[in-house]
């Protein structure tokens, strides 16, 4: 019987495997595209590790890289958003302020979302590059002192 | 006014210090990062965004008059298959945006600011959405440019 393994990874750099039971159920033809979903997420995941290793490439064309407390969320993002079947990213590019940007380009719609370096959020939806909506949130709790 | 005259205000010769004309174009370089992922085709409207520091007098970009896309790609030279993106001028003034001559060291004659898109402003939701339509509605991309060949490009 068949089997999904999936790829997880930890703030420390190690990774770790699953297994998704539903996978047993799935045709082949999907499991084919699970795989390639999932070949895609990889890619993705190995940016933001590369960038976490070895940001002299970013460094190199005068960008800033993003912190590393950024890339770690956005790992954590990542898994969530590949566990729940959120689309693929066409994009996942740095803010030039130590921040994080993801982009999907669905023509004639254009979505991003950005973690920045301060704890600060924000999505934007654009329709023929018009802005159609947007909003902000925090990523980063914020330490208040007492 | 004709064409043939337009075009000899744009070329002719100054010391860069005269004013940017609605009729000229300006280049802005693209780095890779802006460009990879599924979408090359697509410049990020992050191409367009200024640096937090080192952009606080505005966007930096090339008059076309003064420099050709390659030499503003590949300087400095080792960018990796750096892209250029070229404006309007007309359409910059149509967004309310103004191009100011900047022909001062350390970029030098040819050098040009849009003044309104700083490093103070680069996260406010206004400038955001210009940066996405210089980026999907203005630009016109060009390149990659293999820098250690400069008159190459794909």
């Amino acid at each position: 019987m068949n089997a999904t393994f999936n790829q997880g990874w930890t703030t420390g750099g190690r990774t770790y495997d699953w297994i998704d039971p539903s996978s047993r159920f799935a045709s082949p033809q999907l499991r084919e595209w699970q795989q390639r979903e999932r070949d895609r997420w990889q890619v993705i995941v190995d940016l933001l590790l590369g960038w976490r290793s070895d940001p002299s490439p970013l460094l190199e064309e005068e960008t800033p890289p993003p912190e590393i407390a950024v890339i770690d969320h956005a790992l954590r993002v990542c898994e969530g958003w590949q566990r729940v079947g959120q689309s693929l990213p066409d994009r996942v590019l740095p803010d030039g302020a130590g921040g994080i940007a993801f982009e999907w380009y669905r023509e004639p719609w254009f979505s991003d979302v950005e973690f920045e370096s301060n704890g600060q959020g924000t999505w934007r939806v654009y329709h023929d590059s018009r802005p159609v909506d947007r909003g902000q949130f925090r990523w980063k709790p914020q330490w208040v002192e007492l | 006014m004709g064409r043939a005259v337009i075009q000899a205000l744009i070329t002719t010769s100054g010391d860069g210090t005269e004013a940017v004309r609605p009729e000229e174009t300006i280049l802005r370089r693209v780095l890779e990062s802006n460009m990879e992922g599924a979408r090359r085709d697509r410049i990020s409207p992050r191409a367009f965004k200024p640096r937090a520091e080192k952009d606080k007098d505005g966007l930096s970009c090339f008059r076309e008059k003064y420099h050709d896309p390659a030499s503003v790609a590949c300087a400095p030279p080792d960018f990796v298959r750096p892209r250029v993106a070229r404006l309007r001028v007309r359409e910059l003034f149509e967004l309310k945006l103004s191009v100011r001559a900047d022909p001062f060291e350390p970029n030098g004659v040819g050098h040009c600011l849009i003044p309104e898109l700083t490093s103070l402003n680069r996260s406010e939701s206004w400038a955001g959405d210009l940066h996405v339509r210089l980026a999907h509605e203005l630009s016109e991309c060009l390149g990659p440019f293999n820098c250690g060949d400069e008159k190459s490009a794909a």
